[in-house]
């Protein structure tokens, strides 16, 4: 017994001596990765109605997330130098509804489930194509779900909640992820 | 994030530089095609690199493990090139890798999640206990060779990694039902949600396994060779059946992103019926019987681990595991684990990692069926060290590990472990490795503390029993490994070889100390044997694998291993040597898998396995035909049908050990339905 109070002492001394010595700052996963280029994949292939955007067409596009910074960091390095048919784009945190009403793509983490039903529901009547990580997106009326399975990223549409934003996505893409129906929020 | 499964990781991290996980691959301008096929949890990028490994690794993942059927961890190490899987009865394996098949196969690691399971009072692991939520498991990582660095001491022939999804990849609700004609049924259900950072679940299961053949057969076989009459009950229930119900959860969290933690326990208990013969020495010299065995248990595991942006990782790990069971003996045992672990990056070209690791285990064991202890409760601490360095020799050329792993403990001291491992890759394509280990199997407490009697065989007319007698000068057995391998990867396939020549020193042998005429009840010899270090053995051999998509919907997955044991040293003690020597292997394995996608709905897969047989214990060369079809309508829900064993009647997989006894597998069929929610 007594020996195992010693080696756990010199335990838990080690663990305080090497904890300062490791670094800090967290990478962003791959996960943040495959997203964004996911969502700038999404980019390419929608089309937003005409005078949709508040200002002029060669905006920028601005894809914005919430309760994800990982993401937004990914998303502002995937962005890096590129433009889409001469329109900036740019990765931006939102926190707010009146925030959220200018973006084109929103991202919303279902983590915050009061926060997912604020900023979606603010979105609603307005052409922004909407993103989140867990089914709950659906049922606060969203339009986009990625999710993994077996390790790698995919993706469900809900086509009725796509039809009601007025976001158009072109065909192609839509092939590649499962496609969601039924009653909308 | 396992302390142990970081372990493979750091053992390729020299493959790094050029691999640099993810940070290099250029995503931002793949194809949407391309992205929806890149693996993205962290774990998977892990399993990439493990591709990569010095070692011949292999992993199963859990697309594999779904499209397999198999309903426990046991079933589904049949996947791994190499791996020998008999199915003993409805709860017992004789699982090993390059040699050495049989229940207590002493020379293979099992871990889950960091948490080893193999029981160093018997040498071996409790498959049927192991029964875990199969959609819960990320992957099986398995290492044919030795890992004494990274794993330490009994990870002699091969290392089990079983890993489970974090808490936040298992998000959700989920049934699955499994009914069929040997799996009765095996019910398991999950819950899993998030919380502000992080995410839980809990999950339960139950499973009902028997065995249809009985042992009728098998009884004839173990004792023909004496061709002494022995009787031949039927055991009715079959052999090995019962249940077990097993109940878990696990939680993972983070603090400021870099901070992971993690919390994870289950529960178990069951009942199990096993055939045993028991020994005696006048006609019919083994009674068969039936022992029930209730066995309980249970864990609890935490886990920090700290992320550097340098690509350093700090992690602790602490463990408790409490084991109760009956059979073959009763006993009782505890277990207090922790390990530390650190891997810094120094610049560039070099790495080095170094862990420590305390243990401190009691047992007490109440012997039965005529088995003796001379110490029934002992406890016992371990310390081990460990010291790695990888280097970089040329950039994107040569990688050097060089390791060691210095650990204390009671039954033998201090055990030294090192490792040398090179890698070569000339392309991108192509890698090449080599590596020599020195590993240990260290003492169980059977081959320390219990003193057995088995049945030999009749000479001159008399039946000759023998006793097999614990010493506690009992040494470890060593391994000194030389390996070497190559790999290929091209866009639609892969292909990968491995050689070994494996030279074990100090075998266990039991050396007879005596001969004597009993007279009571009816004459009979009476050997007395005790265990010794006092063989040396070889066995070498080889394995090729590959996967190859002719079609993107169309997977198939060929391998071939060979392997050959030296002529054993005994050869005057003929007919005791099927009791002396540990386990045997089948020379050639042969598998053949098939994973079809038929519409985006349903998929049929199929594998065809062809074992070798075992001459010492006259178990005849096997085929066996798996065949899967499942049927996913929706996201939510999974229908699928499987026979396995479709090609023949009863069949042995692999040969008995201990008093157990092993029974036959019969063709077997089974349902299972998946609903997620």
């Amino acid at each position: 017994m007594l020996r195992t109070v010693v080696a756990l002492t010199l335990v838990l001394l080690l663990v305080a001596w090497i904890a300062p010595v490791v670094g800090s700052a967290y990478v962003s996963g791959p996960e943040d990765e495959v997203m964004s280029a996911l969502i700038l994949g999404f980019v390419r292939y929608a089309e937003w109605p005409p005078g949709a955007s508040p200002t002029d067409p060669s905006a920028s596009i601005a894809v914005c997330a919430n309760g994800r910074p990982s993401l937004v960091r990914a998303l502002t390095r995937t962005f890096a130098g590129k433009s889409i048919s001469g329109r900036q784009l740019v990765a931006r945190e939102v926190k707010t509804a009146a925030e959220a009403a200018l973006c084109q793509v929103l991202f919303v983490s279902s983590d915050n489930q009061r926060q997912l039903t604020e900023l979606l529901g603010a979105v609603q009547q307005i052409p922004v194509l909407t993103i989140g990580d867990s089914e709950a997106i659906f049922a606060a009326g969203g339009i986009v779900q990625f999710f993994e399975e077996d390790g790698k990223m995919r993706f469900a549409v809900h086509l009725d909640a796509l039809a009601r934003s007025r976001v158009s996505v072109s065909a192609r893409l839509l092939r590649l992820g499962q496609v969601v129906k039924g009653k909308l929020r | 994030m396992s302390l142990r499964s970081i372990v493979p990781v750091l053992l390729v991290s020299l493959v790094l530089s050029f691999e640099s996980a993810f940070a290099q691959l250029p995503v931002a301008d793949m194809s949407v095609e391309e992205l929806l096929d890149v693996q993205v949890t962290s774990v998977s990028r892990k399993a990439q690199r493990l591709a990569r490994a010095p070692a011949a690794v292999y992993v199963i993942t859990q697309e594999e493990l779904r499209r397999s059927g198999v309903t426990s961890i046991a079933e589904a190490l049949r996947l791994v090139p190499g791996m020998h899987v008999g199915r003993l009865n409805g709860g017992a394996w004789a699982i090993s890798a390059r040699g050495g098949a049989a229940r207590y196969a002493n020379k293979m690691l099992v871990m889950v999640d960091g948490r080893s399971v193999y029981s160093t009072f018997y040498g071996g692991v409790f498959w049927e206990y192991l029964d875990l939520l199969m959609e819960d498991i990320d992957r099986i990582e398995v290492i044919r060779g030795p890992g004494g660095v990274m794993w330490g001491a009994n990870a002699v022939n091969g290392v089990v990694n079983v890993i489970t999804r974090s808490a936040r990849q298992t998000v959700g609700n989920l049934i699955s039902v499994t009914g069929g004609n040997q799996e009765h049924g095996v019910v398991a259900v999950r819950h899993g949600a998030r919380f502000k950072s992080g995410a839980y679940r809990v999950w339960g299961k139950s499973s009902e396994r028997t065995l249809f053949g009985g042992t009728d057969a098998v009884y004839r076989q173990d004792y023909s060779m004496a061709s002494v009459q022995m009787s031949r009950t039927r055991v009715n229930p079959p052999d090995g059946s019962g249940f077990t119900m097993h109940g878990g959860f696990r939680v993972d969290w983070d603090r400021h992103e870099r901070d992971q933690f993690s919390l994870s326990g289950d529960v178990y208990g069951g009942a199990w019926r096993n055939s045993m013969a028991a020994v005696q020495p006048f006609p019919p010299y083994g009674v068969l019987g039936t022992v029930e065995d209730r066995p309980a248990g249970g864990n609890v595991l935490g886990r920090w681990t700290r992320t550097a942006a340098s690509g350093g990782e700090t992690s602790a790990q602490v463990y408790f595991d409490r084991f109760q069971g009956q059979f073959p003996y009763s006993y009782d045992s505890t277990v207090f684990n922790l390990d530390l672990q650190q891997a810094r990056p120094l610049n560039e070209s070099n790495e080095l990692m170094w862990s420590f690791n305390f243990r401190q285990s009691r047992a007490a064991l109440r012997p039965a069926f005529g088995a003796q202890s001379a110490r029934p409760v002992r406890s016992d601490p371990l310390f081990s060290g460990v010291l790695q360095h990888d280097l970089e020799l040329t950039p994107n050329r040569w990688y050097l590990s060089l390791g060691a792993r210095l650990e204390h403990n009671n039954f033998t001291g201090f055990e030294f472990q090192p490792s040398i491992r090179v890698l070569h890759t000339p392309s991108r394509k192509d890698s090449y490795w080599a590596a020599w280990s020195r590993a240990v199997r260290t003492p169980t407490m059977a081959e320390h503390n219990i003193t057995y009697n088995g049945f030999a065989g009749v000479a001159q007319g008399l039946p000759v029993v023998y006793g097999a007698t614990a010493n506690e000068a009992f040494r470890s057995e060593k391994l000194y490994a030389h390996e070497g391998g190559y790999r290929h990867e091209s866009k639609n396939w892969t292909a990968s070889a491995a050689l070994f020549y494996n030279r074990y020193t100090d075998v266990r042998s039991y050396l007879p100390s005596g001969f004597s005429v009993q007279y009571t009840p009816t004459p009979y010899v009476y050997g007395q044997t005790k265990v010794w270090n006092a063989r040396n053995e070889t066995i070498y051999g080889g394995e090729v694998w590959g996967a190859w998509s002719p079609l993107p919907k169309w997977k198939l997955m060929p391998s071939y291993s060979w392997l050959r044991r030296n002529a054993y040293e005994l050869e005057g003690l003929n007919t005791l040597k099927r009791f002396l020597v540990s386990g045997e292997e089948p020379a050639h394995q042969v598998r053949f898998r098939s994973l079809l996608d038929l519409t985006s709905t349903w998929q049929l897969d199929t594998a065809f396995y062809y074992t070798s047989a075992f001459p010492m214990h006259k178990i005849a060369a096997h085929p066996r035909l798996d065949v899967r079809v499942s049927w996913r309508p929706t996201r939510k829900q999974e229908w699928s049908a499987g026979l396995f064993d479709a090609t023949e009647g009863p069949a042995l997989e692999g040969p008995p050990e201990g008093p157990a006894l092993s029974g036959q597998m019969r063709r077997m069929w089974q349902l299972k339905w998946v609903y997620r929610f």
